[in-house]
């Protein structure tokens, strides 16, 4: 009978999925076949000096949204694994969502940031940073955080229950110190893909309003910061 | 209400438990009384630990775990809805076939099950961690390293510490859940000799497939076959009288 059930919602699922994938595909084919569209709404008039540095304007303003996007996953990977049963429906759409959106690689998050930002729109408003922000570092970010929970030992987590141990004082006394080198590699991860995607984004501005190939040295600094933490990701993970 | 003092710290009645389509345990009735070692034998997979998982409710982490059946725990309903889990936990304690020290020192091991139950004061703590490591007969090896982590220890040792820790949350009733499984020869013995210590002040449930060592360790066994209780009674019984060709069959070694 639950199997049923669950072939059912599968079957829903991924026709739905599917039938997104071809909405998708027919949207994009009508957006490129009609050059004029893209090619009509880039000005590059509206790319001077000032936007470079009216972006790392934002971009700083970005730094406490950042702090919060990170915590609210760490806290959304908390609640998959210790709170919500795995066999729900709910864990599973979550954990179907977040594993596609971490597929997506950070480029295509970057270049529809760059188009939507400041091509589409033309204006670097603070809900496209954090939409990019959202996609970017989010699903990435709770996929990791789920897996380094699951490295906790079940029997760790029981012996913690059979001595009277409250959920909460389970995960703060003994899964959150198993596992904090582990997240605190995740959030390098995290501001590693942010600086990098931070100095995708001015480049690809710079060059488009230099019309030079050539990159101001705050992108230099950005990529080697991402690089940096990058490194010390590995090392504490 | 107080208890008789004849009254079985454990009675369980017609209990049947699933998980999922599984129906691991059938029909179980029996009671566990204060002062006496209980075991419970048979082949692997036959429900021993389903069974004692049920006893401190450790089955409820399960999500597809399903029971009938009555458990009472001191004459009160065990699974009843008014039951604090986190309460009655430490009254039933488990120390597990495989040392489960914590990641802190020795002496926050022992220290913890107490402080979950409010206990702040240091002096207090002080008390009840001595008093703990020396019932589990650990005190003298590790009096003047209390700040060490356990890692320092033999795998005898740290199941010796599981059982410390254990007796810090005040129970009543104490599983061993084939406690003696990672241990070498030398230290299966002192492991024992803790669990008789142990029994003239806790009931005791000791989960072992080793046949020798359940009649040696309990006064009261059960022997339990693909989830059904076949045989309960005096451990002398069970091994040297068996009623049921199955039990008869087991404990001479021709079964399992």
């Amino acid at each position: 009978m639950n199997a049923n059930i669950m072939n059912r919602s599968e079957l829903i699922y991924h026709t739905i999925a599917i039938i997104s994938l071809v909405i998708v595909i027919i949207l994009l084919w009508n957006f490129t076949s009609d050059g004029s569209y893209v090619e009509g709404k880039i000005n590059s008039d509206v790319i001077t000096e000032e936007t470079v540095s009216t972006i790392y304007g934002q971009l700083y303003r970005m730094i406490p949204t950042f702090c919060g996007v990170i915590l609210f996953s760490i806290v959304i990977s908390f609640y998959l694994e210790e709170w919500l049963q795995q066999t729900s429906w709910q864990y599973q759409i979550i954990e179907r969502h977040i594993a596609i959106l971490a597929r997506v690689p950070s480029l295509v998050v970057g270049i529809l940031a760059v188009y939507f930002i400041f091509f589409h729109f033309q204006n670097i408003t603070y809900y496209g940073l954090l939409l990019t922000v959202v996609l970017l570092v989010m699903p990435v970010t709770i996929q990791s955080t789920q897996k380094s929970i699951q490295t906790v030992d079940i029997s760790v987590r029981e012996a913690a229950y059979a001595l009277g141990a409250t959920r909460w004082r389970v995960v703060t006394d003994h899964v959150f110190p198993h596992t904090f080198s582990k997240i605190l590699a995740v959030i390098c991860t995290a501001i590693s893909r942010i600086l990098a995607i931070a100095a995708f984004l001015v480049a690809s501005v710079w060059i488009y309003g230099s019309n030079s190939f050539s990159f101001p040295k705050s992108v230099i600094l950005l990529i080697t910061g991402a690089l940096i933490v990058s490194v010390l990701s590995s090392l504490l993970d | 209400m107080q208890q008789p003092i004849n009254a079985p710290t454990l009675y369980i009645n017609d209990l049947n438990v699933w998980f999922g389509k599984n129906h691991v345990l059938k029909d179980l009735t029996f009671d566990v009384f204060p002062r006496q070692v209980t075991s419970f034998i048979g082949p692997s997979k036959c429900g021993k630990t389903a069974l004692v998982r049920c006893l401190n409710r450790l089955n409820d982490l399960k999500s597809d775990f399903r029971y009938t059946g009555n458990v009472q725990f001191n004459g009160k309903d065990l699974y009843s809805s008014k039951v604090n889990v986190t309460d009655i936990s430490p009254k039933i304690g488990m120390v597990f076939h495989k040392p489960i020290p914590f990641r802190r020192s020795i002496y926050e091991n022992v220290a913890y099950p107490a402080r979950l139950r409010g206990i702040k004061q240091s002096s207090e703590l002080d008390t009840i961690v001595e008093e703990c490591l020396i019932e589990a007969q650990l005190w003298d090896e590790v009096c003047h390293d209390l700040d060490a982590s356990p890692d320092i220890l033999t795998i005898g040792q740290q199941q010796q510490l599981c059982i410390a820790r254990a007796l810090a949350g005040n129970p009543e009733v104490l599983i061993f859940d084939e406690p003696c499984e990672q241990l070498d020869a030398m230290e299966t013995p002192k492991l024992e000799v803790t669990v008789q210590n142990l029994k003239s002040r806790y009931s005791l449930i000791f989960v072992t497939n080793k046949r020798r060592q359940a009649a040696r360790v309990s006064d009261v066994a059960g022997f339990l076959y693909n989830g059904e209780l076949i045989e309960f009674g005096h451990t002398e019984q069970i091994f040297t009288n068996p009623k049921n060709k199955l039990t008869e069959d087991y404990v001479t070694g021709r079964l399992g």
